[in-house]
């Protein structure tokens, strides 16, 4: 693989204060166009590695070290405003509660109007029309839906704005935080059917977290995540049907059945992955 | 302690320089003419006494307590929970620091050994606690509204999207700050209506002097309105005070 098919390279470790780090040197590299599975249990630090990707994590209360480096910049040495104009717009962030996600006091077309006004100076018509296809995209084209709050509608609507709103800006590299906490199992699948579209049709890159690995076996590669590392990390049947780190092999014997790969996962699976233990 | 000490001696002291005796008072009082009273639609008022309605000196001075008090507090507050790091810190200084001076035990002292303040004096005499009780009782409440805020969900995912400064602060988080402090507003105009008035029991209420619009000025003005324009008045104020709360509670256009 060469560094031109390297999205994003991390070399991370992050602590909060007060406690050991959450993530110890974890080494991941996504590159572009692919979805990458990131399996991790619950409290393993999914959602931390998807703050600190964005530098989100306060640094009165924690502290990001090492490398994020994305199309050859580093983000960790970037400055604020630079900062800014790649949050959501080149790297999108669909967090893992999608119930509190979103502002309840505001209707969805007022918080999705402020997403895209974050870094687009156009008219009200213009802004309107990129609302509308975002939610298109998203499996939402009902308009009834911007004068609505998210009181009163449902985790996976609410999942589908979310990922509109991830939209609005065409980002490079989509962050999709454990959507299996918030979504049931089926719903969990048409979403990420939904996701699959969106990287073959945009060629959008996916960093999946999840605590299930079976919900990652139409990813195109999985890493592992445990004690703060990233333990293993392969193509989809080769984590799946073959792992190797015995954290790993714990985890997919446990499962109550194999898991079977979606047709799609097969054809993005087989070539030239390579399984690398860590 | 040391300043309930130094209070007694000093009252004790007062009573040995000015030795008069309390019959000697009573009976004094009772020489004293009635003053006229009249009767207003808001009750009776005289024109020289200090009588009992007289305890609502200034009506114009609570609001600007509660006004001030809450500026400040959610400036500070704001600040403090929003920004946190060294302004939280500096917010709890400033509010421990605020709170350990017993400015009511200062007051009386100073009264007692000066004199009573008189004219613009006495409106900062007045000013001073009232505020400072209001801004000690606020700023934590709105520092950890605030600070809950920021921490929110809504907010990270709203940074996480590129919202930021001034658009992420109006759009996510002075909407819930915003009846926080109307609350906050109203209960210190109570509170603080209450507390000049007890200023006023202790001896150090707004002075002789001072400017003030009080229940015996607005019953004298109502009095000298017609009795139905003097209902309109009072209909009018309720109506701008109703619209006044509904056009800051109000929501923003959606999108359609």
């Amino acid at each position: 693989m060469t560094s031109y098919d390297s999205l994003i390279s991390l070399a991370l470790t992050v602590s909060y204060r007060g406690r050991s780090p959450v993530l110890s040197n974890l080494f991941l590299q996504l590159r572009a166009g692919e979805i990458l599975g990131l399996a991790g249990a619950s409290g393993s630090g999914k959602s931390t590695l998807a703050a600190a990707l964005l530098r989100l994590i306060p640094q009165t209360s924690g502290a990001t070290e090492g490398s994020i480096v994305f199309q050859g910049g580093d983000l960790l040495k970037l400055d604020a405003r630079k900062l800014r104009e790649i949050r959501g717009q080149e790297i999108a962030l669909v967090p893992q509660n999608a119930m509190t996600a979103l502002n309840p006091a505001l209707c969805i077309g007022q918080q999705l109007l402020a997403a895209w006004n974050a870094h687009a100076a156009s008219s009200y018509a213009e802004a309107h029309q990129r609302i509308m296809e975002a939610l298109t995209a998203s499996g939402l084209p009902d308009r009834e839906l911007l004068r609505r709050h998210t009181t009163i509608l449902s985790p996976d609507q609410l999942v589908r704005i979310l990922i509109a709103m991830a939209l609005l800006h065409n980002p490079c590299l989509l962050i999709v935080d454990d959507l299996s906490s918030t979504v049931d199992g089926v719903n969990q699948a048409e979403i990420f059917a939904l996701l699959s579209k969106l990287n073959r049709e945009r060629n959008l890159s996916i960093l999946y977290l999840s605590r299930d690995l079976l919900s990652l076996s139409a990813c195109d590669r999985i890493a592992i995540l445990h004690d703060g590392q990233v333990v293993e990390c392969g193509a989809t049947t080769q984590i799946l049907h073959h792992p190797v780190h015995p954290y790993t092999r714990r985890w997919v014997y446990s499962l109550p059945e194999r898991p079977r790969l979606f047709p799609e996962s097969s054809s993005r699976t087989s070539g030239s992955d390579t399984l690398s233990i860590h | 302690m040391v300043l309930l000490a130094l209070l007694t001696v000093t009252s004790a002291a007062s009573e040995i320089r000015v030795p008069m005796l309390h019959h000697d008072l009573h009976g004094a009082a009772l020489i004293i003419p009635p003053t006229p009273h009249h009767s207003g639609p808001i009750g009776p008022f005289s024109d020289h006494s200090r009588g009992s309605e007289e305890m609502l000196l200034g009506l114009w001075l609570a609001p600007l307590a509660a006004l001030l008090s809450t500026v400040a507090s959610g400036l500070t507050g704001i600040l403090a929970g929003y920004l946190a790091g060294r302004w939280e810190r500096a917010a709890q200084t400033i509010t421990a620091i605020l709170l350990a001076i017993p400015w009511l035990l200062l007051l009386l002292l100073t009264s007692t050994v000066l004199s009573a303040p008189a004219g613009f004096r006495s409106v900062g005499f007045i000013l001073i606690p009232l505020v400072q009780v209001g801004f000690v009782a606020s700023t934590p409440v709105i520092s950890n509204a605030a600070r809950k805020l920021r921490d929110s969900a809504f907010v990270l995912h709203a940074r996480a999207s590129g919202q930021y400064g001034i658009l992420l602060f109006t759009t996510h988080v002075f909407p819930y700050l915003k009846p926080i402090l109307l609350a906050q507003f109203w209960i210190s105009l109570f509170v603080f209506i209450l507390g000049e008035a007890g200023l006023v029991l202790l001896g150090v209420g707004l002075g002789e002097t001072a400017p003030r619009l009080d229940v015996q000025h607005l019953s004298k003005f109502l009095t000298s309105l017609s009795g139905i324009w003097s209902a309109i008045l009072l209909l009018a104020l309720l109506a701008l005070l109703l619209i006044l709360q509904l056009l800051l509670s109000r929501e923003e256009p959606a999108v359609s």
